[in-house]
């Protein structure tokens, strides 16, 4: 059976490292970009079933490009999810109205990350259905 | 003081006499105190010209009281927010009463921004009309700022590493790295443990600093009290699990009917929470009881257990932050010594009040009263708070009033709790058909309202015909629903105006 791709995005290393160990284990198919330009290019090539995006970037904000990856034709059905340590709800609203689907604060349950995972990887979910009305 | 002109002297131009009965208390003295005030104050006559102009103000704008005496107040070279002034003056001449405004940004006379508080108050002297006192704000919100962000970059600072300690850990205890032996789960274990407890301390002194500042924005509805405590309850609630393991009976003693109250429903949860793992942890026989009482303006609740209890000495600590006293938890029990801080912040926040009942070994019982507040006063803190915000985005904003038109025939023949729970429903629905994340809705005892930022009135009619629609399309909509819809700035710059224009055929 294919494994679906998730793409994360996040400047942290350990970070990284964790959540792909944590996201094979569970099957999935994990890539990585640690920059906002490899973030850009690797979402148009790969096409991932969904992204987790840190929302504080060097040179460029996760609002940025949760915006360039959203208002693209080729990768605006992708599903955001954000992963931020970030409290600042200003920003956190900003990258909903972006197109990501829901704010995750780190540090969070793996259970919950899963959970969160597979909603929005579910087709017949009330968030998918919702984010196909934002785009028709 | 001339009166022929109108025009105020400042103290400098008074010959200061004492006579055999002190210092004549009339203008002069007034000059006195405001020349001796740090706070701007600023007077104008009934045709707006300024008659008082304190050296406090000539300080901070930069314009000698001379130059200005007895010009329009209108022409004297103030830059500032001239629209936010001159709305609050209509307010104050409508009104007839003080009408206060924060954070009016103007500038120095060496082109720094500051932030001004201002009170604007009618007067009826012999030369005054209105006074207008004010406090340069400028210093405590840089002050304020540089908080948020120091506890906004420490809390964002302390998360990353947490995160990746917590990952690590857990990942090594579940076994995806290999297997380990139960010595080593053993220990793992009890580290996960602390780092929960970790971010669990920081989310609470993220709390704490917020309500403290006054910057936690609660989302208010109609809520029902009675479900909510019986959700929280009710099996297989994790405290019936924590409750049976320790031998204990947890019970929610609410009255047959709805116990509706404006509240933000995530915050009250979180009073709750803390009470009610309170109780538990301090009980380990005996019960745990949640009580809901109707009061007519208000709701009492109460969380009652027949624990360890708590001394007199210690009474009056119990909400302090991180105190410490005789009560000591069963194993595992630490908490952060924030919870009932934030649950009395929370309780203050919603106008209510909370206390604590008990004796050592006798068990504690803690009560807090919620005042029903009235649906006006919600909606008009939704719409003056949707337009400060519209004003400092620079865009627009749209509330929708849905009402339910077949009110009066619903009220003869269902209950009044019935008919609230199609209004829920037809909220449920509501919710479903917005799209945007920042649009909400607030239940009322006669329909919703909705409120859409960065909305405008055409896209709010489509929004609302769209919900209109969607609810109708169901098989049971037993409401007849009509709408009317209030923009900003389209319909008007102030709440009153936007309110106005709601049906005032049905009471909120």
């Amino acid at each position: 059976m294919t494994r679906q791709k998730i793409l994360i995005v996040d400047d942290d290393p350990n970070f990284v490292l964790l959540a792909k160990s944590r996201l094979e284990a569970n099957q999935y198919e994990v890539f990585a970009a640690m920059t906002s330009v490899d973030a850009i290019r690797m979402a148009t090539e790969l096409k991932p079933d969904l992204i987790l995006l840190d929302m504080i970037m060097p040179a460029m904000e996760g609002y940025d490009i949760c915006k360039k990856i959203k208002t693209d034709e080729q990768t605006r059905h992708i599903p955001i999810l954000i992963v931020t340590a970030s409290t600042k709800k200003e920003n956190q609203l900003k990258c909903l109205s972006a197109g990501a689907l829901v704010v995750i604060l780190k540090p969070f349950l793996p259970s919950e990350l899963l959970a969160l995972i597979k909603k929005a990887l579910d087709p017949k979910s009330k968030w998918r259905k919702t984010e196909n009305m934002r785009h028709s | 003081m001339n009166k022929k002109s109108n025009c105020a002297r400042t103290v400098k131009d008074v010959p200061f006499t004492a006579g055999s009965n002190g210092i004549s208390f009339d203008i002069e003295c007034v000059d006195w105190i405001s020349t001796a005030l740090d706070q701007l104050l600023i007077g104008l006559n009934a045709k707006d010209e300024i008659t008082f102009w304190n050296s406090a103000t000539e300080g901070t704008f930069g314009i000698l009281s001379r130059d200005v005496l007895g010009i329009p107040f209108s022409k004297c070279g103030i830059r500032w927010q001239q629209d936010i002034i001159a709305s609050a003056f209509a307010e104050c001449r409508e009104k007839k009463g003080p009408v206060k405004i924060n954070d009016v940004r103007f500038l120095r006379p060496n082109m720094e921004e500051g932030f001004l508080g201002l009170t604007i108050i009618p007067v009826k002297t012999g030369y005054l009309d209105v006074l207008i006192f004010g406090a340069d704000l400028t210093e405590r919100k840089k002050l304020e700022h540089l908080k948020d962000e120091f506890i906004s970059t420490v809390s964002h600072e302390l998360r990353t590493p947490l995160t990746i300690i917590r990952e690590g850990v857990s990942q090594v205890l579940e076994g995806i790295l290999g297997e380990t032996t139960e010595h080593q789960r053993k220990f793992l274990s009890i580290a996960l443990q602390a780092i929960d407890r970790l971010s669990r301390i920081i989310n609470d002194l993220l709390d704490i600093s917020k309500i403290e500042s006054d910057k936690l924005e609660l989302k208010m509805d109609l809520v029902d009290l009675t479900v909510l405590v019986q959700e929280l309850v009710a099996s297989p609630s994790p405290y019936q699990m924590k409750a049976k393991n320790k031998g204990l009976m947890i019970q929610a003693l609410t009255p047959p009917h709805r116990v509706e109250c404006y509240l933000a429903r995530d915050k009250i949860i979180q009073v709750f929470t803390n009470l009610i793992e309170n109780a538990l942890k301090f009980t380990e026989q005996g019960t745990v009881e949640i009580l809901i009482q109707d009061q007519g303006d208000h709701v009492q609740c109460s969380v009652a257990d027949t624990g360890i209890g708590i001394s007199k000495e210690d009474l009056p600590k119990v909400f302090h932050k991180f105190q410490q006293f005789g009560r000591t938890p069963g194993p595992g029990g630490k908490g952060t010594g924030l919870g009932l801080a934030i649950s009395k912040g929370l309780v203050e926040m919603h106008k209510g009040k909370i206390w604590i009942e008990g004796e050592r070994d006798k068990g504690a019982k803690f009560t807090f009263v919620l005042p029903k507040l009235r649906g006006t006063e919600i909606l008009r803190q939704y719409v003056s708070s949707g337009i400060r915000k519209a004003k400092s985005h620079k865009s627009s904003m749209t509330c929708i009033q849905f009402n339910v038109s077949n009110f009066d025939l619903l009220k003869k023949e269902l209950s009044k709790d019935k008919i609230a729970e199609f209004i829920e429903e037809f909220q449920t629905c509501i919710k479903k058909s917005l799209r945007n994340r920042a649009d909400f809705s607030v239940r009322f005892h006669s329909g919703v309202f909705a409120l859409l930022p960065s909305t405008n009135k055409q896209d709010g009619y489509l929004v609302a015909e769209r919900i209109k629609r969607d609810y109708e399309k169901l098989e049971a909509h037993p409401l007849s629903i009509q709408y009317c819809i209030a923009s900003f700035p389209e319909d008007g710059q102030r709440e009153d105006e936007l309110i106005e224009l709601f049906s005032s055929e049905r009471k909120i």
